[in-house]
């Protein structure tokens, strides 16, 4: 069985093609970056439309498959951005409609933890997703993905685009901030706010942009500061909740998943709870569409089908109102 | 004196010319955005026309009624772009 999934919650225009056999055939990313400043959901959405045509092109080439040859349409009905997902749903709706092949709804969430599953063969992990739209710690229990600790503002990975914005470093900016932290040498205070089992990360971001326009420190100091505040925060949440749950592995999936001080740090504590560590594939971390289509695959085979008069997107679908009956 | 906030409703129908072949499966689409529309100030209507679609769109102001079509031509463009590149 091969599924087409179609990717666009925020930035990425992704179309993945995944078979049954966890391969996958294609993964074409396509990243609207704006002129200046952070994503324009209308903006973005006109880049997905002007490419959805050319990237499910390049995918199907680059798979050497025929459209026929799809069994199922798979697309991110949520959460993200309105008008993304409506590009994608349109176009995956379209697609599903003239092919007559089924259409499958994903939760975008679901899929960053499902394609970490899939692609490094965990089975049951306690899951820390961090990306530029969310951070969410996370377990299956009882039919859905329950969140142990989530943040209550911006996403870690906002915090650190936004960061590197104002610092004119590259964007997306981990990368950057990553390469300029390592040489980093003193920690400058900035607010840990960990409340129970989430997180804030608004505070720390105009913080650390305080910092940055005081002058008083390099940017190399600034960097190594936010990431080792950031990450401590999401070390903390992680730990207790892998503590909690006994779960026996533990897996960092999502685009800061890239980051390979939080990997180290996910390591640390897996290894201090006897659980394997797991990290997503870089080429998987970003938001995508294989991870769509895999999931979409998966919940396919699991018996689910999305009528396309069920099909509307749902920008606010948290991962724990989903079932997953491919867990049972 | 004309006075411009008193635009208070706008009302727009504009003909799509789409390939036959093409023309349910794109009004089937769009239909869940016709239901749930992402904003109260507009509501669009679908239909089949004599070479394509008919988009009906009524808005309660000419800003809505703009953001609205430009949505729907979006979408549609995206479609055929995309299906015209998959045989």
């Amino acid at each position: 069985m091969i599924a087409l999934g179609v990717e666009s919650t925020a930035d990425n225009l992704g179309i993945g093609i995944v078979s049954s056999g966890k391969e996958v055939l294609a993964n074409i990313i396509d990243v609207h970056v704006p002129e200046e400043g952070g994503i324009h959901p209308r903006e973005a959405a006109r880049h997905h439309s002007d490419e959805m045509g050319n990237a499910v092109r390049r995918a199907l080439d680059t798979a050497g498959v025929s459209v026929d040859e799809i069994d199922i349409i798979a697309f991110a009905q949520g959460p993200g951005l309105g008008p993304c997902l409506r590009t994608g749903a349109t176009s995956a709706r379209a697609l599903a409609a003239y092919m007559g092949k089924p259409l499958v709804g994903v939760n975008h969430c679901v899929a960053h933890v499902e394609v970490g599953r899939m692609a490094t063969g965990a089975e049951d992990p306690l899951t820390l997703y961090v990306s530029g739209g969310n951070t969410i710690v996370s377990g299956y229990e009882s039919g859905r993905y329950r969140i142990f600790g989530e943040t209550l503002d911006i996403a870690v990975g906002n915090c650190l685009d936004s960061f590197a914005r104002e610092a004119g470093l590259e964007y997306p900016g981990g990368p950057d901030i990553e390469r300029k932290a390592a040489a980093g040498k003193n920690l400058i205070p900035l607010p840990y706010t960990v409340k129970g089992m989430d997180l804030s990360y608004s505070g720390l971001l105009t913080a650390i942009t305080t910092e940055l326009h005081s002058g008083r420190h390099t940017v190399e100091d600034l960097c190594y500061s936010l990431q080792e505040t950031a990450y401590a925060m999401l070390g903390e949440v992680t730990e207790r909740a892998l503590a909690h749950t006994g779960k026996p592995e533990l897996l960092l999936t999502g685009g800061v998943a890239a980051n390979k001080r939080l990997a180290g740090i996910v390591r640390d504590i897996a290894g201090e709870h006897g659980a394997e560590p797991h990290v997503v594939p870089i080429r998987l971390a970003a938001d995508n569409g294989a991870m769509i289509a895999w999931t979409g695959l998966i919940a396919y085979q699991a018996g689910h089908v999305t009528p396309l008069d069920a099909s509307h997107v749902n920008p606010s679908w948290r991962m724990d109102q989903v079932e997953i009956p491919w867990r049972e | 004196m004309f006075n411009e906030g008193l635009i208070k409703k706008a009302s727009a129908e504009i003909h799509v010319m789409v390939p036959e072949e093409v023309v349910e499966a794109v009004i089937d689409a769009l239909r869940p955005e016709v239901e749930s529309p992402s904003s109260e100030r507009s509501s669009t209507y679908v239909r089949r026309g004599v070479d394509g679609i008919v988009i009906s769109t009524e808005a309660s102001d000419t800003t809505a009624m703009r953001a609205a079509v430009n949505s729907y031509l979006r979408w549609i463009q995206g479609m055929l772009n995309m299906l015209s590149k998959i045989e």
